[in-house]
């Protein structure tokens, strides 16, 4: 008999945070409410959330894993546009203004369209607990909010040509200080193939521990791939183009032979120059085994089936 | 301590400074500490912050010399043990960090990593070139070791380049930093050689 996994009974999102949630019985529907109400009047940076992050942080995720600290999630941060320095960036992109913010979605669709973040906001929208891993090294367990990529491409109908969605971040050196470095191409792209666009763990995020996205984690909008390395979880977008082409992400600028287009959390497959078979949780000391496709095999192998992952790492 | 003031007071003077200049990354850690608050990745931190201190100090001893030859007076000269001594300890902190703080000690995937990461063999080459500079560095072994002692010390030379290959290798895509520490030890042993062969040209005339 074929064995049915549980994730396949239960919402997946549900299934994920079944451990944490009488806790959030007792707290999110507070919390999301008012974001929910918080959200089309206030900016984003300035709003106060009713329920202190502090006391959602004593869940885990499905795996068991403790939220990482929220004074850690949003103050270690890489986002280059501000500075290099992680626990700088929170400070530098203080006084980033996201209000008002407009996302284009553009491209091989049929009904091309200007969102309003207010209008973003306002799509069907759920927490996720997340891990994520970045290339360097390191990984946190974060609870994002935000919806599936999918309700707002269903919205644009991307026609049959679109083969690729590409992502890009708002360009504003004067905000922006980290654009005027030469070394890299600005603005941020980034890209990912549409099935993997569609996939349900595919999150645009507007939201954190139960408040407003903070400006140094992406605000107002931002993209989360827990099964892909941190950086393909592009910040602060202005643009979503569907593509024929596969996306030259900045990364894979930067360095083509170390950042492939993938990017897929992957203990197997090391970068060039090192290995990438543990990680340090924030937080944490001592190190802990990196998992395959950052713990989302089940979920998403599939999608890679027949892919050479060492040659599209 | 009753040697250093023994020692004539320029020199003296000399060594203070030294021992200022190795204690500088100390103070400015402090300083960083008590103005930003307990860093949110204390590993990474003090990683990036011994390694900082161990590559600086080693460029430092290494730029006495040439900078003695270039006019400076020579009892600065002894300052090269000491800020050597120094570089050695935050290379020591450095490692420590690392295989006590970041891996806790376990082997295994240590191990697994030492041969993936080019960065880390180079890194750890750079620290064995260092153990014998510091073992070696008494007066006694000085004596000890006659002529043999200054070409062992050269290795300062070998692992300077060693740590700033690890630099290198180690940052994410942008090698500009570390591309000036590689240029500038390059320099310092171009001008090293330089100053050698020419010497060496004169004897072989002198002789001829």
């Amino acid at each position: 008999m074929k064995k049915i996994p549980s994730s396949e009974i239960t919402p997946e999102h549900l299934y994920h945070q079944r451990r944490s949630f009488m806790t959030r019985l007792a707290l999110t529907p507070a919390a999301l409410a008012a974001v929910a109400c918080a959200a089309p009047t206030q900016q984003t940076t300035a709003a106060t959330p009713t329920i202190p992050p502090q006391a959602l942080e004593s869940r885990t995720d499905e795996l068991g894993d403790p939220l990482t600290a929220y004074a850690a999630v949003t103050g270690y941060n890489n986002f280059y546009e501000f500075t290099t320095d992680k626990e700088r960036v929170a400070a530098s992109s203080a006084s980033f203004v996201t209000s008002p913010w407009n996302v284009v979605v553009d491209g091989l669709v049929a009904k091309p369209t200007t969102f309003a973040i207010e209008d973003l906001r306002a799509i069907q929208s759920e927490e996720r607990i997340y891990r994520l891993r970045c290339v360097e090294g390191w990984s946190m367990v974060i609870p994002w909010y935000g919806f599936p990529l999918h309700r707002l491409l269903a919205k644009v109908e991307p026609t049959s040509a679109a083969k690729y969605v590409r992502f890009e971040t708002l360009y504003d050196p004067e905000q922006m200080p980290g654009q005027k470095e030469p070394w890299y191409t600005w603005p941020y792209a980034e890209g990912l193939r549409l099935d993997e666009a569609m996939h349900d763990l595919t999150l645009m995020v507007t939201g954190v521990y139960g408040s407003p996205l903070p400006n140094q984690n992406g605000a107002p909008l931002r993209l989360a791939v827990p099964w892909k390395y941190g950086f393909k979880s592009i910040k602060s977008i202005v643009r979503i183009s569907l593509v024929d082409e596969q996306p030259t992400s900045l990364w894979m600028a930067a360095a083509p032979d170390e950042y492939g287009f993938y990017a897929n959390v992957n203990p197997r497959v090391n970068h060039p120059r090192w290995s990438q078979a543990d990680e340090r949780r924030i937080g944490e000391l001592g190190r802990r085994q990196t998992l395959m496709f950052n713990g989302y095999a089940d979920e998403v192998a599939s999608l890679y089936t027949g892919l050479d992952l060492r040659k599209f790492y | 301590m009753a040697k250093l003031f023994a020692l004539p007071h320029k020199q003296t003077r000399a060594l203070v400074m030294a021992h200022l200049i190795g204690m500088l990354p100390v103070l400015f850690l402090s300083w960083q500490l008590w103005y930003d608050g307990w860093p949110i990745d204390p590993i990474a931190s003090f990683t990036t912050f011994s390694g900082d201190a161990a590559l600086n100090l080693i460029v430092a001893s290494l730029a006495i010399t040439p900078m003695v030859r270039f006019g400076l007076p020579k009892f600065i000269a002894v300052v090269r043990r000491p800020i050597g001594l120094y570089a050695f300890c935050y290379s020591i902190m450095h490692v420590l960090v690392y295989v006590w703080l970041d891996y806790g000690w376990d082997w295994q995937l240590m191990s697994q990593n030492m041969f993936t990461k080019r960065y880390l063999f180079v890194g750890l080459a750079a620290f064995v070139c260092l153990v014998p500079l510091a073992l070696t560095s008494t007066q006694a072994m000085q004596k000890r070791l006659g002529r043999w002692w200054k070409r062992l010390h050269q290795l300062n030379y070998i692992a300077a380049l060693f740590a700033a290959t690890h630099f290198i290798w180690l940052v994410k895509s942008d090698v500009r930093e570390p591309l000036v520490y590689a240029s500038v030890i390059l320099f310092l042993l171009g001008l090293r050689l330089f100053w050698f062969f020419r010497q060496k040209n004169r004897q072989s005339s002198v002789n001829s």
